[in-house]
């Protein structure tokens, strides 16, 4: 009788199985998505850090013996010992067959073969993958709580969403089964009915969604090989392990059948009258917030709507907490991203634009090797090499020395904070050196207005400071450091505490002007720029700053960049050297925004669709109810054109709160972001990202309007006057 | 003078051999002022008849004229109005609003229309009826009786030509339902107020001027009783 009754009741109430299925599914799809998701990125992780470090689990570093070896492996936890010979020395790697005892097990090892706790070496990271961290430290990695957060907050909204789905369903037959209780049927035997009948219609939804979910992680990793595999080297692997299929199964099912049993449970607590008179449903409310902004805008309507969404608040809590978390995220992140933009654009791409094309990193080699080999002369379509390296060094500047204007601006060490160290009354000031070679040196003196700058040792100064009480970061401006004086130098030693050995380099000139390098210095340093020739004969005894030579290529057109770049490695075979393209890097910038918003977007329409997922449960569930709920407006004299309205309402209420929330919140959050990063709000209002939060939002409506609609059409065909005669006037 | 008039008024439902005739041809006249007991069996029509006089169904044929408006020509947006102004209707399950409270249940159908209750005659009312000092309740908040005075004051409020009430005192103990019967009459007395009262109970039909019994869809008598 019961399998007749369930399988009537599926027969003739479509549209509450199918929204029943479709909420299995859509929540076994994203349950098994993200399980997949999680599952591949630890597995990603375990498998680049293996790859980078290896698979030990801790390590003792320095020579041991083979007895000692003999020893190790004869504790019953190790699986395999392995003496490496590495460029600091032997290391042996230890393997453990119960890896969550490896913080315990090695200082026991250590003890046995009588070495030092601090040779021992944990393979930290690779440990804190499979959650297993050193005894001391208290704060397990951020990120990896925020993934587990993320996971388990997004699987729990997804439980909620099969949960309401049926509390929606169960809800919607307790008429029904009150009317079965009046004629004897068992709370048991309702309950057996109903839990039944729950796997019955769930059970092939939630196998066919763990295949779509692991289908959708499988495209997800191929997307993302796409997009990063290129940068990053090596492709990303799709990995799948039967025990998610089993976690994402169980849970389904558990969340199905306590979703199933709950309200169950509750209807065997209420009176078969009760339940055929719909009184449990009156008599729950118990209180009511005002609805005064809604009631002042639209009349009672409005105060109807109102009130009606908040009785039913917790049905749709999943979609106002899902819709809201969703806009908002996504309204965060492309603000985020839009400011990162104009932050980007001002102190990079826009601010090197026109400085280089090519950049070339040579390793262990100095300016007088590369020069050339490679010059502006051996490339075809190149502007201008610049080849150059840096070096530091430190100078001593009396008060005098300084400029007037940044005497006027008081006292230097206070605006330059540890940048300008003070002894005996005398600055200590950091002068980074460029060295270009001569020809670009020479170029470069022309271009300032010396013209003698290739024949004579010496360095240009360029004078200039940072005036940060006039100016921030971001828009900054300067004035001269020093006072310019003919016949001078500065005597420069590179040791800060001991300056023993000083060199007295003249000055050729003073200006303000840079070399148009891809360079950043320090903001209040006296920078000084001179030719190789200069720095070998006069400076060769002191160092460069790292052993590296960098050449600065502008190219004679966008479109030659590829084919210079073939040049110079052709020309450079053999050298150990790195080489980044202005195209290139602009692309892989854009690339990864590209996948950045692919997949917080993604992430936030996950969370949309869970939250529409929801509207639609309740709008098409609770239609029975919603019936009964009109009937009573429409028995006092509610028009239908106060029943479309009224609905019209919960839907603007429904679709707009994530709305109205989301803009105050993302307009404190771009003034906080914009005053902390010094970005004009004006330049933030000419690129902000109306067009793709619109669209976002439109979708939000558009969806809970169409739920809207399909449940409204229901409500308003339907003859209200039957239920009313059958439910209330009977 | 005529309050309520029908013509003719047959309802059937269904089709077929599931036809079913509620209605058979019923005529009827009503005058203003008059409290008038519908009696009769389940299924006898009674609550049709009521359907059809509130304006919440439609006849199959025939007439019914509320103060010379004939129901059958209202679209669904005047029916709801004229429900609103001239109508006020009773029911056994009080069909109050579970998320307004008593005093804007009361005034609900004033609220459609967007006026403002005339406050004199709303203290009146509810001071008669007794429940003054459950405005601010929810309706989960009062007992069956005082559900059903709300009921009764919502129906009073827009001073309705026609009071319509379908077994008003079906859910009530003997001691609401005598209550309720007795603000019946008396609002039918102070206000001249018209009811047509539904009920099973032939004791509470005793208390109105007039009693009309149906039997099979007809009115098989109809015994005036004003003294």
């Amino acid at each position: 009788m019961w399998k007749e009754y369930s399988i009537s009741y599926i027969k003739n109430n479509k549209i509450t199985s199918v929204s029943l299925m479709v909420a299995a599914l859509i929540s076994a799809m994203f349950l098994s998505l993200i399980t997949s998701v999680f599952y591949n990125m630890w597995i990603d992780n375990i498998n680049q850090i293996v790859a980078k470090e290896g698979d030990w689990q801790a390590k003792i570093i320095g020579s041991i013996s083979e007895k000692e070896i003999e020893s190790i492996q004869s504790n019953a936890n190790v699986k395999n010992v392995i003496t490496t010979q590495t460029e600091n020395g032997m290391e042996t790697l230890v393997y453990f067959y119960e890896i969550r005892s490896t913080y315990e097990d090695m200082p026991k090892i250590a003890r046995l073969i009588e070495v030092d706790a601090s040779v021992i070496q944990y393979h930290d990271m690779l440990l804190s993958e499979y959650f297993i961290f050193a005894p001391d430290n208290e704060h397990p990695p951020m990120l990896l709580a925020f993934y587990v957060f993320v996971m388990v907050a997004a699987c729990i909204s997804l439980i909620l969403i099969i949960r309401n789905a049926f509390l929606v369903s169960m809800q919607s037959r307790l008429h029904q089964l009150g009317i079965l209780q009046s004629i004897g049927a068992a709370p048991g035997q309702i309950k057996t009915c109903l839990l039944q009948e729950a796997l019955g219609l769930c059970l092939l939804p939630i196998i066919v969604g763990i295949g779509c979910g692991a289908g959708l992680c499988f495209g997800a990793i191929r997307l993302a090989n796409g997009i990063a595999g290129a940068y990053r080297g090596e492709n990303a692997e799709f990995n799948y392990h039967i025990g998610l299929f089993l976690i994402t199964f169980i849970v389904s099912m558990l969340t199905i059948l306590c979703s199933a049993w709950l309200p169950a449970r509750n209807l065997s607590k209420v009176s078969p009258l009760q339940a055929i008179k719909g009184e449990e449903e009156q008599n729950s409310v118990k209180k009511v917030k005002k609805f005064l902004l809604v009631s002042l805008l639209f009349g009672i309507e409005g105060e109807l709507a109102g009130k009606s969404l908040y009785v039913r608040r917790k049905a749709l809590r999943t979609a106002t907490l899902s819709l809201t978390l969703s806009f908002f995220a996504f309204s965060i992140f492309l603000c985020s991203i839009t400011l990162s933009g104009i932050s980007t654009k001002y102190t990079y791409f826009e601010r090197y634009k026109d400085a280089w094309d090519i950049m070339v990193t040579v390793k262990d080699q100095n300016i007088n090797d590369i020069e050339g080999t490679l010059d502006i002369d051996t490339l075809n379509k190149a502007k201008s090499c610049c080849v150059y390296q840096k070096a530091l060094a430190y100078t001593w500047l009396t008060e005098g020395m300084l400029s007037d204007e940044l005497q006027a601006l008081g006292s230097i060490s206070e605006a330059a904070g540890s940048d300008v160290s003070v002894k005996d009354s005398k600055y200590q000031v950091k002068v980074p050196i460029v060295i270009l070679d001569d020809t670009s040196f020479k170029n470069y003196c022309e271009s300032i207005g010396v013209n003698d700058g290739g024949s004579e040792w010496g360095m240009v100064t360029i004078n200039r400071i940072w005036d940060n009480i006039h100016s921030n970061f971001r828009y900054k401006k300067y004035i001269p450091f020093i006072k310019e004086q003919d016949n001078t130098g500065f005597s420069l030693f590179q040791n800060k505490d001991r300056n023993d050995y000083m060199v007295k380099i003249p000055v050729l000139a003073y200006t303000d002007e840079l070399p148009v390098l891809r360079e950043e210095y320090a903001n209040y340093a006296l920078v000084q720029v001179m030719s190789a020739s200069t720095w070998q004969n006069m400076l060769a005894n002191m160092s460069v700053e790292s052993q590296e030579t960098y050449i600065n290529v502008q190219t004679a057109t966008d479109a030659a960049i590829w084919s210079v770049q073939t040049e110079i490695e052709q020309l450079l075979s053999g050298k150990n050297y790195e080489i980044e393209n202005r195209a290139e890097e602009k692309q892989f910038n854009e690339e990864i925004k590209k996948g950045y918003i692919l997949i917080m977007g993604g992430l936030c329409g996950l969370l949309a669709i869970i939250g529409l997922a929801n509207v639609f449960s309740n709008t098409l569930g609770y239609i029975y109810q919603r019936k009964r709920e009109f009937s009573r407006y429409v028995s006092v004299g509610l028009s239908p054109r106060g029943i479309k309205k009224i609905l019209c309402i919960e839907a603007l209420i429904i679709g707009g709160k994530p709305i109205v929330i989301t803009v105050p919140l993302t307009i404190v959050f771009v003034i906080f972001a914009a005053a902390a990063s010094y970005i004009n709000p004006m330049e933030f209002l000419e690129s902000m990202p109306i067009v793709p939060l619109f669209i976002f939002a439109c979708m939000i409506m558009g969806c809970v309007a169409l739920a809207y609609y399909i449940g409204g059409r229901k409500i308003y065909r339907n003859n209200i006057i039957e239920t009313l005669k059958n439910d209330i006037l009977s | 003078m005529e309050i309520l008039k029908c013509a003719g008024l047959t309802k059937v439902y269904g089709t077929g051999d599931n036809q079913v005739t509620a209605l058979d041809h019923v005529n009827l006249c009503i005058e203003k002022g008059e409290f008038v007991a519908v009696i009769g069996a389940s299924g006898s029509g009674k609550s049709t008849l009521l359907h059809l006089l509130g304006g919440v169904d439609q006849p199959t044929e025939g007439k019914v004229f509320v103060e010379d408006t004939d129901l059958s020509t209202l679209n669904p947006t005047s029916a709801a109005i004229f429900r609103r102004r001239k109508v006020g209707l009773i029911y056994q399950f009080y069909n109050l609003i579970p998320t307004l409270t008593v005093r804007r249940n009361i005034i609900m159908p004033m609220l459609l229309d967007k006026k403002k209750p005339d406050e004199e005659y709303f203290d009146q009312v509810v001071v008669s009826l007794g429940i003054q000092d459950k405005l601010n309740c929810l309706p989960s908040q009062l007992s069956g009786g005082q559900q059903q005075r709300t009921a009764i004051a919502r129906s009073l409020l827009y001073r309705p030509a026609l009071l319509l009430a379908d077994e008003p005192t079906g859910n009530l103990d003997q001691k609401n339902s005598r209550e309720i019967i007795e603000m019946l009459k008396l609002s039918n007395k102070n206000l001249k107020q018209t009811i047509v009262m539904v009920t099973h109970d032939e004791k509470l039909a005793l208390e109105a001027d007039r009693i009309i019994t149906f039997e099979d869809g007809r009115i098989i008598s109809d015994e005036n009783r004003r003294r």
